[in-house]
């Protein structure tokens, strides 16, 4: 069993309380199933062989939405996103997953997508280049910009444009994998890992560039551990992108379109990859207007179930409740403009956007402003 | 009615839970099953640890509004269903744990923050809301109810009701007790009562005060109003290690007979002195440990941080400063993370106990003196961290490293030494708790502790809630038939 290699975390989070206040599924639901102290309980109860897995238990191992505040808040560094990892690992080698993940396996393995869309739609709405080759970058664009938000796609394309970089999209782009590997399909999720990495090489590209935080997270954290070899290829998300072709004026914001605007940090590019300032850089060069921070920022901002996108697709009304949580939080702390750095992000609020502030991911902000 | 039976009745029964509060707010999952059977108490850790079967509740509810829990205690009448309730499940007494099945009721939908009266400084808020959460609402408008336990994350505010609960600020702000203004109830029979508007009154006794400490087994507190104070100017500390904890014990009693008003007083003896605060804030030293600390107007707090120093100085110490009064501070929930705390296979128990500053000290050796000489196996640490003007609360804990693996013999050895030490602790004028609570660990010595004054609280007991439904087996009270 896989979660013997976490049985420090299960140990201590099975009496301890410590984090459950920040516990994103935890405060919603009110569960105590679904808190870390939850979680590893019952993980302990299986792992001592005094539980079975039962649809209960298995439906609950997936009720986490990986956002990591746990990890962030522990001063006993102990893990629970990869405690849940390393169970649904274990469940899915035991054949015991829910219909409803399986279902998203499938559509990853046939159409390359979480969604189940058709693989030849997936840049139907970009204006792009595609499969150019050599260039220099390469955008990958991910399935949830490309089937949900293309407009975050389009608005990058033609800020690349504008900065004069020679770009390709990559043709029969798919998943990075990330998804089957976040539902515990780990044997799947290598081989779609190592199958993208080679399609990226081939592309003689130096650069790859994305604007989805669980795709730069799979090619920083995931690829390396899963054989997938990107060749030593500088691995960067949009925010850190633009950042730099801001600073060397290679794109410069003239418009203001925002006069007040605040960063949602996420679990990817914040907590994971502790990326908070380049996004702020970028807005603080945009004319006229002022940054704001919220009360809960950084590696403690408030989760809207990023990691995979899979909570929205799983738990759909979690995942509104999530956005209407941050919405909220955004309210009280006045902000004007929500700003994010993720597309699963813009589209589990976009759900709830009326009750909110205006929300905007950052492409698109600076898109506007330089016109 | 036993629930889980397959009869025509367990339908009918569910299907008005559902009707009240939802079918997602029904569980009956395993999942929730294992999640609400062990609380912060040691021997349903225990159990959990050696695979025993630990009591579970037969079905897990979330209410969301004050009508929805007296519909719901309705439901538990007519079903003759026991109902226990469970706020955030870290109570270290047992109190939360469905000892008989039926029905749990999570409190934790039940939190909004319904009125910042900012002209006579009070909230009022639902009861199931974590109370740093309730903090982090106040703290933007610049308030605090100053109510900050080391669970402030985990725990709801009916549950420190519930318990009469504490926070470290207790030395100048009080105990929950003292920070309430009213509560909204629901009865057993589905009633809901509102306890007067003010504490203090000639207009009978205090029922807000009957409410306090019942741990669910009167009702189910559903809003509180509390005091609330503004956040203060300054906050400042100062540490010092005493001689001896005699000393320490001394100097704390002179900052409270001179009636100066700290937040904080708080005083480990040479045990705990030597092992957490070592560990958990790198102060090495043999003695006892001793922080204090001030809130308020900066002018003020000079003033009695200079007169506190004084008498402090008076007493064999060495001055640590304020750094490490401050790091204390800073460090205070560090004390509760995996890291730190005690944990299985220890077994652990926290004796927390108050008397009168003529009979603490004896409180403290005579427990001591308990562990020492009848259990070889254990050890015994303390810290007096609630002080008021006529004595102070002892935080004693006993630890046994290597408790019996049998259950059975780790329970009996356990509930030996609770005994024991309770026991002592009451001949010298200790009482069972002083802010833990009773819950199921303590029931058994409700009647010593009380003498015939017990038969009126059972009175109360059968007078409000006549078929014994709420949370039965808690509070030394009859049992669940
Ligand atoms: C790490 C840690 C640190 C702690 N530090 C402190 C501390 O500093 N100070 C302190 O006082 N305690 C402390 N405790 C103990 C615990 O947090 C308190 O006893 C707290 O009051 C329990 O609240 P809860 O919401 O978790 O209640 P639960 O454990 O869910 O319930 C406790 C009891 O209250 C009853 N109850 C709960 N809500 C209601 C309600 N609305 N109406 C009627 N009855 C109700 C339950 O039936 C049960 O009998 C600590 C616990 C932990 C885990
Ligand atoms: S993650 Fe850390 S703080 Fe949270 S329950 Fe586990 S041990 Fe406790
Ligand atoms: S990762 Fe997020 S949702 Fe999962 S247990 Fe931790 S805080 Fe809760």
């Amino acid at each position: 069993m896989l979660i013997a290699e976490q049985t420090k975390t299960i140990d201590a989070c099975r009496f301890c309380f410590m984090c459950r206040h920040v516990c994103t599924l935890g405060v919603v639901s009110g569960k105590e199933s679904d808190t870390p102290r939850g979680k590893g309980l019952i993980l302990f109860k299986i792992l001592k062989g005094h539980a079975q897995y039962t649809p209960d238990l298995v439906e609950t191992v997936y009720r986490c939405c990986l956002c990591g505040l746990c990890e962030a808040w522990c001063q006993a560094s102990c893990t629970p996103p990869a405690a849940i990892l390393a169970a649904r690992a274990d469940i899915v080698a035991l054949g015991q997953e829910p219909a409803a993940v399986r279902q998203i396996k499938e559509n990853l393995l046939q159409t390359g997508n979480p969604f189940g869309l058709p693989a030849a739609e997936r840049f139907r709405s970009i204006q792009a280049p595609q499969g150019r080759t050599p260039a220099e970058v390469l955008y990958y664009v991910g399935c949830d910009t490309a089937y949900l938000q293309p407009q975050i796609a389009n608005a990058f394309a033609k800020l690349l444009e504008a900065a004069g970089v020679k770009f390709t999209l990559l043709a029969g782009e798919h998943s990075t994998g990330k998804p089957l590997y976040a539902l515990g399909y780990r044997d799947e999720a290598r081989a779609m890992a190592q199958r993208l990495a080679e399609q990226i090489r081939a592309t003689g590209c130096r650069t790859l560039v994305t604007t989805c935080p669980s795709a730069l997270d799979a090619f920083k954290t995931d690829y390396p551990a899963l054989g997938a070899d990107l060749g030593g290829i500088e691995v960067l998300h949009a925010a850190q992108y633009l950042d730099r072709l801001v600073q060397q004026k290679r794109l410069t914001p003239k418009k203001p379109v925002a006069t007040q605007a605040s960063v949602l940090d996420g679990t990817y590019l914040g907590r994971t990859h502790k990326l908070f300032e380049e996004p702020r850089r970028v807005l603080q060069q945009v004319p006229q207007l002022g940054l704001r921070e919220m009360v809960w920022t950084r590696q403690f901002a408030y989760a809207a179930g990023e990691p995979a996108g899979l909570l929205r697709l799983l738990h759909p009304e979690l995942s509104r409740q999530l956005a209407a949580r941050v919405l909220g939080e955004a309210v009280q702390s006045g902000v004007q403009t929500l700003v994010t750095t993720c597309p699963v992000t813009r589209t589990t609020l976009a759900g709830v956007e009326p009750q909110g502030p205006k929300v905007q991911d950052l492409v698109e902000l600076l898109a506007e402003s330089v016109g | 009615m036993r629930v889980s039976s397959d009869s025509y009745l367990h339908e009918m029964f569910f299907t008005e839970l559902a009707d009240v509060v939802g079918a997602e707010n029904v569980s009956t999952s395993q999942s929730d099953k294992i999640a609400y059977s062990c609380d912060y108490y040691w021997i349903p850790e225990m159990w959990i640890d050696r695979g025993c079967r630990n009591p579970q509740p037969d079905v897990v509810v979330h209410a969301r509004t004050t009508e929805e829990v007296s519909r719901l205690c309705r439901i538990a009448q007519n079903y003759k269903v026991p109902l226990t309730v469970w706020g955030g499940g870290s109570g270290s007494q047992g109190g939360a744990l469905p000892m008989y099945g039926g029905i749990v009721l999570d409190t934790k939908k039940l939190n909004r923050v319904i009125e910042i009266d900012k002209k006579s400084l009070t909230v009022t808020a639902e009861t199931g809301i974590i109370m740093q959460h309730l903090e982090w609402a106040l703290e933007r408008e610049g308030y605090s109810t100053m109510h900050i336990p080391a669970s402030i994350g985990c725990a709801t505010l009916g549950g420190f009701l519930a318990h009469r609960g504490t926070g470290v600020l207790s030395t100048k702000y009080g105990k929950i007790e003292d920070m309430v203004m009213s509560v909204e109830a629901v009865l057993p029979d589905g009633t809901i009562i509102n306890t007067l508007p003010v504490p203090r009154h000639a207009s009978g006794p205090d029922l807000t005060q009957l409410l306090l400490g019942s741990e669910g087994t009167l009702g189910v507190m559903t809003k509180a109003t509390l005091k609330i104070h503004p956040i203060p100017e300054v906050r400042r500390f100062h540490a010092f290690v005493f001689r001896d904890l005699a000393a320490g014990l001394e100097a704390g009693r002179q900052l409270m007979v001179q009636r100066l008003r700290p937040s904080v007083i708080r005083l480990y003896d040479e045990a705990e002195t030597r092992r957490l605060v070592r560990r958990v804030l790198g102060v090495d030293k043999e003695g006892a440990y001793l922080v204090f600390g001030f809130d308020g107007d900066a002018e003020m707090v000079d003033l009695e941080m200079a007169r506190a120093l004084k008498i402090c100085r008076s007493y064999p110490h060495e001055d640590l400063g304020t750094k490490l009064g401050e790091d204390w501070w800073e460090h205070r929930y560090d004390f509760f993370f995996p890291n730190h705390m005690f944990h299985l296979p220890q077994a652990f128990g926290t004796l927390d106990t108050v008397a009168t500053f003529a009979n603490i000290e004896n409180v403290y050796r005579a427990m001591k003196r308990v562990v020492e000489t009848q259990f070889p196996e254990a050890r015994y640490i303390g810290h007096f961290s609630h002080w008021y003007e006529w004595g102070c609360m002892l935080y004693a804990r006993f630890i046994v490293d290597h408790p019996p693996e049998d259950p059975h013999l780790a329970a009996q050895l356990y509930n030996r030494i609770w005994d024991a030490c309770l026991r002592a602790a009451m001949a010298e004028g200790g009482l069972l708790n002083e802010h833990h609570g009773i819950g199921l660990k303590l029931g058994r010595l409700m009647r010593e502790l009380y003498g015939p004054a017990y038969g009126l609280l059972e009175k109360i007991k059968q007078a409000v809630d006549p078929n014994n439904l709420m949370n039965p087996g808690k509070m030394g009270f009859q049992s669940y038939r």
